[in-house]
């Protein structure tokens, strides 16, 4: 289960895709086949390209060996186990309810945060410090990681989306950025009367 | 870049982190190597001595310095590994080094005369007796100041021992105990800041979530805190940790919270401080940037007009800040 109710995400859109993914499995492309074989296509076809893309970095993490690591967007109901080294490196999805390979650590965190911080956007002390990001395991592996992705100078839509036209990356780039910001405001107003309540109270 | 006298001394855990510096308008960047010379030996951070010559060549091209920490006391026996960070560090052409060990600073000092000497914090120098003799004896030309004194007394210091210059945090990691003599993190691991390079190692440290949704952190065998999910948190340091004592569950020695000095920026200019220094070489590249860039700001502000206290909030350990000992009104 990657969403935990004692902890839930903040509003998102990529929230939003998660709750339609759980509630509309029936859909193409949504619930289970998240984990599916053309995701587990795509996510190894990314990993590839990061791979041949940042040789340097993946020679920093040649030191981990079989290490690999559970990532855990906690708003999506998928997981990726992520092995960047070893015989068999790679970035595999896991459907949520299917049991994870062993793995030295789990990171978890909404996925705009594990995406900010794997292009070095957002400081991994911070997200730890303000409970965004969850580190279980093997703090060295974990440590090894982030330092590497760090330094390196990943940014997704270069090394990734680089075929796909400018024009639509911008406007999926705005749509987000509105849908986002007309979330923030639901989730502002939502609080609202609470927020009212906890100042009356409060001198 | 400098617009003030005071130059903003500012860290670099990777190539990465010390482009961002640059880029953000530090004066110098502080970097170490990738062993137990520095006091922020963390895995996958610091600089091959490859890097670090490229590193050195790329900040003088941007008309910036570049000063390396070799601040750990080197392990008897094993004095060679500290001896050769000097040498690459003169020949990477680091505009200084920054030492703590008193044989290093002698080695240093007689293999490489020209090269620049500032003490680090590690050596705890704190009076112009002991900072005169460092200076005499092996011609240190700066001295980081603990993060003990206040404002005051920054200020009689900073005049007493002129012409040495003072360098003091501003911004970062809060070390509550008496700097480069903790025996925390080796009393319960074995390996210490001091002569390890590393406070709390990761290989230590594991957090893990408990079934009613609790976060506990533990190093080595101590369980060091437990709090709520989402509550904030802080390094997993003895120093930050929660305990049990007379009944009473608190932090015992210090509760996690980052330095934030930018209120006196204005007061050590006049105090004739020499350079401000941001904690932080095992932080990432956003908090780099983020923090330099607005100490740059406030800075070139207090000589120029328009001074605020930037809001950095976000950066700081258990969200909270303070100003540590600059407004002690205790002695």
């Amino acid at each position: 289960m990657s969403l935990d109710p004692t902890d839930p995400p903040p509003l998102s859109p990529v929230l939003l895709a998660g709750l339609a993914a759980r509630v509309l499995p029936p859909l193409p492309l949504l619930g289970r086949p998240l984990a599916g074989p053309v995701a587990a296509r795509l996510s190894q076809m990314a990993f590839d390209r990061l791979q041949r893309r940042h040789e340097a970095l993946f020679q920093r993490l040649a030191v981990l060996g079989e290490r690999a690591f559970l990532v855990d967007p906690s708003d999506l109901p998928v997981r990726f186990l992520l092995r960047p080294a070893g015989v068999r490196p790679g970035l595999w999805p896991i459907a949520d309810g299917d049991a994870p390979p062993p793995a030295a650590a789990t990171l978890r965190a909404p996925l705009a945060a594990l995406l900010a911080l794997l292009e070095g956007r957002a400081d991994g002390d911070s997200l730890f410090f303000s409970r965004q990001l969850m580190i279980e395991g093997d703090m060295e592996a974990v440590l090894v990681l982030r330092n590497a992705v760090d330094g390196a100078d990943i940014t997704l839509e270069r090394d990734l989306a680089a075929r796909l036209p400018r024009r639509v990356l911008t406007m999926a780039r705005r749509w987000y950025g509105d849908i986002d910001g007309l979330l923030h405001l639901v989730a502002r107003a939502a609080w609202q009367p609470a927020a009212l309540a906890v100042a009356e109270v409060q001198p | 870049m400098t617009t003030a006298s005071l130059s903003l001394v500012c860290p670099a855990g990777t190539p990465a982190a010390l482009d961002a510096a640059v880029e953000a308008g530090a004066d110098a960047v502080y970097c170490g190597f990738a062993d137990a010379t520095n006091a922020r030996n963390f895995p996958g951070l610091n600089f091959s001595p490859v890097e670090m010559r490229a590193a050195v060549a790329r900040t003088h091209r941007a008309g910036r310095s570049l000063y390396i920490a070799i601040n750990t006391f080197p392990r008897a026996g094993e004095e060679a590994i500290w001896h050769r960070a000097v040498d690459s560090a003169a020949e990477a052409g680091a505009d200084a080094v920054i030492l703590a060990d008193l044989g290093l600073l002698a080695y240093a000092q007689a293999t490489h005369p020209s090269l620049r000497l500032h003490l680090s914090v590690q050596a705890a120098a704190s009076t112009p007796e002991a900072i005169r003799y460092l200076a005499q004896t092996f011609g240190v030309q700066r001295v980081v100041l603990p993060r003990v004194l206040t404002l005051a007394e920054v200020t009689e210091l900073t005049a007493a021992v002129a012409p040495v210059e003072t360098e003091v945090f501003a911004f970062g990691g809060m070390c509550v105990m008496a700097e480069g003599r903790c025996q925390l993190s080796s009393y319960v691991t074995g390996q210490s800041p001091n002569t390890h390079g590393v406070c709390s190692p990761a290989g230590a440290v594991q957090f893990r979530r408990e079934p009613g949704g609790d976060v506990t952190a533990r190093l080595g065998d101590v369980t060091i805190d437990r709090h709520p999910a989402g509550a904030p948190a802080g390094y997993p340091t003895l120093c930050k940790g929660r305990f049990r004592a007379n009944a009473t569950t608190g932090y015992l020695f210090e509760e996690p919270t980052s330095l934030n000095a930018a209120e006196h920026i204005p007061g050590l200019i006049r105090a004739g401080v020499r350079a401000l220094k941001i904690e932080g070489r095992q932080r990432g590249r956003a908090y780099v940037a983020r923090v330099v860039g607005e100490f740059r700001r406030a800075i070139d502000a207090a000589v120029t007009g328009g001074f605020t206290v930037p809001d950095l909030a976000s950066e700081m350990e258990g969200g909270r800040a303070t100003a540590g000992a600059y407004d002690r009104r205790w002695r």
